[in-house]
């Protein structure tokens, strides 16, 4: 699909899916929802209930890994506290 | 079979390897700085360290236990670290910037370098530790414990009873602790060895548990299917025995806050990160290293349920598993992994706490004590602090030996490690406080914290010891002076409720509560406010931004006096050098530029915390010029100035708009000038045209008085005519001076419109005969009550129908009149035949001077271009409307619109 967002827009919308992967994942494991699939039965030789969390945990990992590439850089936006540290003074003991 | 002996041995050994690696990658790290050891691998697995042997041997033993309630501790970091551009971001880009050293230091600083708050973070983060660093102990004494019961417990060193064994491995681990923690003071916390130590260890804990796991489900269980079936078959619930609920909520939370407030977690994740951007891959690698490590493990648990004899303590099942398969170095590899959780934790931890400790409490208490720069004073700052270090690490490792000496007779790891993350969770409102409420203040967070670790202390600390103490045994039941509401597990009578939960429940509502209400209440002082300032805004300010929060001058000696003795002289010195303040010679006694005390300040506060730093440099900044409070106060004044400018800007907003609609009105005034100019000149216009003519006439018949007395008749009559239409024009100009200013003697009157358009059309018949027009009636209406001024209607019917007759040019000229009732109006349109109003003047012509067609030549009639403005007027007096239409006759047609008069048809239907 062609992309024509504009740089600002395309962060920001990664960074609502940062805030969201979290959020998503809380609402999947809170006892309400995960307690739907506590059946007693089970799949592949396993009961259910615990693929479920396992799902869940690698659904999660999986979106940490999609973002990592898309977030971007911390500092390069001038959000970065580093650049006042290494602007500042060497720090001593280090070379 | 092993030799108890040999696998204590082979720990010390494994003890000698870690010294090795911390030792070689000390001395990388001081030679190369970019190299491996700085990675955002040996990064994920140094945060690891949260993986202790509670999570190596006790995570099965939960398993076996409570089924999948072990997950919980795992899933509770995941959801913090994959959402680590919101809390993990910020926290660490302070922490750099701030120079933190600790969770006491994060939260001091924040709350206006309170020393007060680090104290009661540091004491809580003390008492929290102690029963994690007991289960330490456990887990490696009842590890090497169940390696003898297994051989038959002849060896020498196993042979001891389980609290010497706890001794000598605490002993052990304070030593080494000691050895390679606190071999200097960095200049920012941060121990690469250690963190190398620790990354190695992570690694050789995870494979020994993936070894364990793999050997368990494939080697002896024929697959993770078969365990379950098997599991099934022996009579054990394979499935979770209740639903989740406010327990699984209860462990997400704490284990969430634990990943972030444990003092440990605090150490690797944020004061040893060297770069924000490993946070990328931690991100998603840590939650994946949580998984590895507990893939295996409810198949661990059911495999050895269904397989070890009855009453085997499942906490050991890694241990014990390959043992009984006869598998010694798959026994010894695990008994390494367990050993490996357990030391990591206990260095770690008690490195993390042995800062907060002499920073917090020791420090202060010295420097409060006497004047450190005085010449001569024995107290050198760096050697006190890691002096202080190495008694705290000590100690430390000492409170948790005693503490595992009065629970010793509690079976499970995991209650145990639950106490802890219960007790440090209480920072976390403090610390969600710092993040994002700026109005949060140190009165809040210390009377939050205060009584969230009471709450704690009184709920799950205090219970801990109810096998060993008979007075909290007594207490547990009956209460405190017999007062049954206050029982620690079940406080106001809440009695049906999970101890956990129910301790967590009370903490931390009483903790966050009294947080927010006592920081509503109270105020901020000059320095939180800066403080809060530069932690909740840290993506907004701009790099270049940082406030003195010391006001004053110091001379150069003094300050490097100060900073030789915390720093120690080479670092102290580089610090001038590269700040290019210089010290020798006459710049000795100069004093430095603000902005170096700050930078000063940053850089203490980076060895021995913020408040420490900040006491340390106000007693040697002397004279202070000006206040922080005056500054702050000069803030303040600079604020309302912007806001004052701001109320300005918005004046003269609103002073532009006035100005505007001014030059609006200034535009109209000029317009109505030009149109005042206009209407004289065609006035003086008008009156010259007869005058010249009366003028001339009037001189010809009297210079010659023989004329013609046709002649002289004919110039009679000029004059006549020109001086009637000179009077009219004077009484036009007169009515509608009238008209526009306000008559006094308007008065309207109910009449009958019909009756007025009859005396109009007969009043101009006489033109029109004249003229030849015919005056033809369309249909009418037989009456039509208004009310107006009959005068002056009549004045309008006449000028329409006058102008009508005048100005037609056809052959058979007509005119039609036409009246109607349309709801409430009364219209009359009169039309002509003739060739209509040219399209150029349609829209003016109801203006004034405005004549559509040429003048009666024969000197009738004649229009002066004001008739149809006054009636315009007139009409518009009444209310009406007049207005130029489209007629069924190929001319003009004017139409006009008057309100019927309500009262009079009203009257006639009761009449009627």
């Amino acid at each position: 699909m062609p992309r024509h967002r504009t740089g600002s827009e395309d962060r920001s919308k990664r960074e609502d899916l940062a805030a969201l992967l979290p959020v998503f994942g809380a609402v999947l494991l809170m006892p309400l929802v995960a307690n739907l699939f506590l059946t007693r039965t089970q799949l592949f030789g396993l009961p259910l209930d615990m693929l479920y969390l396992f799902a869940v945990w690698v659904l999660l990992i999986a979106g940490a890994i999609g973002l990592s590439f898309r977030l971007p850089e911390i500092g390069s936006s001038g959000d970065d506290a580093r650049h006042q540290d290494d602007g500042g003074l060497p720090h001593p003991g280090k070379d | 079979m092993l030799s108890p002996d040999f696998v204590i041995l082979t720990a010390v050994g494994y003890v000698g390897l870690l010294f090795l690696i911390a030792y070689m990658s000390d001395a990388l790290a001081n030679r190369s700085r970019g190299s491996f050891l700085q990675s955002p691998v040996v990064y994920t697995l140094s945060i690891s360290v949260y993986c202790t042997s509670w999570t190596f041997y006790g995570a099965v033993g939960t398993a076996a236990r409570s089924g999948l309630e072990f997950t919980a501790i795992y899933i509770g970091p995941t959801l913090v670290f994959v959402g680590w551009w919101f809390l993990l971001r910020k926290l660490i880009l302070i922490s750099h910037a701030q120079r933190i050293t600790s969770v006491a230091d994060f939260l001091s600083s924040r709350f206006g370098k309170s020393s007060k708050l680090a104290i009661l973070v540091t004491l809580i983060a003390v008492i929290s530790i102690t029963p994690y660093i007991a289960l330490q102990l456990k887990a490696i004494t009842s590890s090497i414990q169940a390696v003898s019961v297994a051989k038959g417990g002849a060896d020498h060193l196993a042979a001891m009873d389980e609290l010497s064994l706890a001794l000598g491995v605490a002993v052990g681990m304070a030593l080494f602790t000691v050895l390679f923690g606190t071999r200097n003071v960095d200049a920012r916390e941060q121990h690469p060895g250690v963190v190398a130590a620790i990354a190695f260890e992570a690694v050789v804990k995870l494979l020994a548990l993936l070894a364990v796991g793999f050997f368990v489900v494939y080697g002896l269980g024929g697959g993770m299917g078969e365990i379950y079936e098997n599991a099934a078959a022996a009579g054990f619930d394979i499935y979770e025995q209740s639903p989740l609920g406010s327990r699984w909520v209860a462990l997400l939370v704490l284990s969430g806050a634990a990943v972030i407030c444990l003092p440990r977690q605090f150490q690797i994740t944020v004061v040893e990160n060297s770069d924000e951007n490993y946070l990328r891959t931690a991100g998603w690698a840590f939650p994946a290293y949580l998984l590895l490590m507990s893939i295996f493990t409810a198949p661990i648990a059911f495999y050895g349920l269904a397989t070890m004899p009855a009453g085997s303590n499942p906490d050991m099942y890694v241990l014990t598993l390959p043992m009984s398969a006869g598998y010694d170095g798959l026994a010894l590899f695990a008994f390494i992994g367990g050993f490996s959780s357990a030391t990591s934790m206990i260095i770690v931890a008690s490195i993390a706490l042995s800062i907060m400790v002499s920073n917090h409490i020791i420090l202060p208490l010295a420097l409060r004590g006497s004047r450190v720069s005085e010449e001569g004073s024995d107290r050198d700052i760096a050697r006190l602090l890691l002096r202080t270090r190495r008694i705290s690490i000590s100690g430390l490792v000492m409170l948790g030996f005693v503490y595992f000496w009065f629970t010793k007779d509690s079976d499970a790891l995991a209650p145990i490690g639950l106490i802890s993350f219960a007790g440090v969770a209480q920072f976390l409102p403090a610390i969600l406080a710092a993040l994002y409420w700026r109005s949060a203040n140190v009165n809040g967070a210390f009377a939050g914290t205060l009584v969230g670790f009471v709450v704690w202390a009184w709920t799950m600390f205090l219970p801990s010891f109810e096998a060993s103490s008979e007075w909290v045994a007594a207490v547990m039941q009956f209460g405190p002076w017999g007062i049954a509401a206050l029982r620690p597990e079940s406080l106001f009578g809440m009695s049906d409720m999970d101890p956990l939960v129910h301790a967590v429940f009370w903490s931390l509502l009483l903790n966050s509560s009294i947080l927010a209400v006592v920081s509503v209440f109270t105020s901020q002082n000059a320095l939180e406010r800066i403080q809060s300032a530069l932690f909740v805004d840290v993506f907004r300010r701009s790099s270049s931004f940082q406030p003195h929060t010391i006001r004053g001058s110091a001379t150069t000696s003094e300050l490097f006096f100060v900073a030789e003795r915390v720093l120690g002289w080479k670092q102290a010195n580089d610090l001038f050098a590269a700040a290019g303040v210089a010290r020798s010679g006459p710049a000795e006694n100069l004093d430095v530029p603000p902005e170096f005390i700050t930078e000063l300040e940053r850089e203490l506060a980076g060895s021995i915390g913020s408040a420490s730093a900040h006491i340390l440099l106000t007693s040697v900044v002397a004279g202070d010029a000006i206040s922080l409070e005056e500054a702050m106060r000069i803030a303040d004044e600079t604020q309302q100035a912007i806001e004052y400018s701001h109320e300005l800007e918005l004046t003269s907003q609103e002073l532009r708009t006035t100005a505007q609609q001014l030059q609006a009105a200034n535009a109209k005034l000029q317009e109505l000038h030009r149109q005042k100019d206009d209407f004289l000149a065609h006035v003086s216009h008008e009156i010259r045209t007869p005058m010249t003519s009366i003028r001339s006439f009037s001189e010809i018949l009297m210079a010659e008085k023989d004329l013609p007395i046709e002649q002289a008749d004919r110039f009679v009559s000029t004059i006549h005519n020109e001086s009637v239409r000179l009077t009219k024009l004077i009484e036009e100009i007169l009515d509608l001076s009238a008209l526009e200013q306000g008559e006094r003697e308007w008065v309207n009157l109910p009449i009958n419109g019909e009756e007025v358009l009859d005396q109009a059309i007969a009043v101009c018949e006489a033109l029109a005969r004249r003229r030849s027009v015919t005056i033809e009636m369309g249909p009418r209406v037989p009456y039509a009550p208004i009310f107006a001024n009959a005068g002056r209607l009549s004045q309008v019917f006449i000028n329409i129908i006058a102008n009508a007759i005048s100005h037609n040019e056809v052959a058979t000229p007509r005119v039609h009149v036409t009246s109607r009732i349309e709801g409430a109006q009364y219209v009359v349109e009169i039309s002509d035949n003739g060739n209509g109003i040219p399209e150029p003047y349609r829209n003016t012509i109801f203006d004034k001077f405005v004549r559509a067609g040429p003048s009666d030549p024969e000197g009738g009639y004649v229009g002066l271009g004001l008739g149809l403005n006054i009636s315009h007027t007139i009409v518009e007096k009444l209310e009406g409307t007049l207005e130029l239409s489209k007629g069924h006759l190929p001319g003009a047609c004017f139409r006009v619109i008057l309100p019927l008069d309500q009262a009079a048809g009203i009257m006639e239907e009761k009449a009627s």
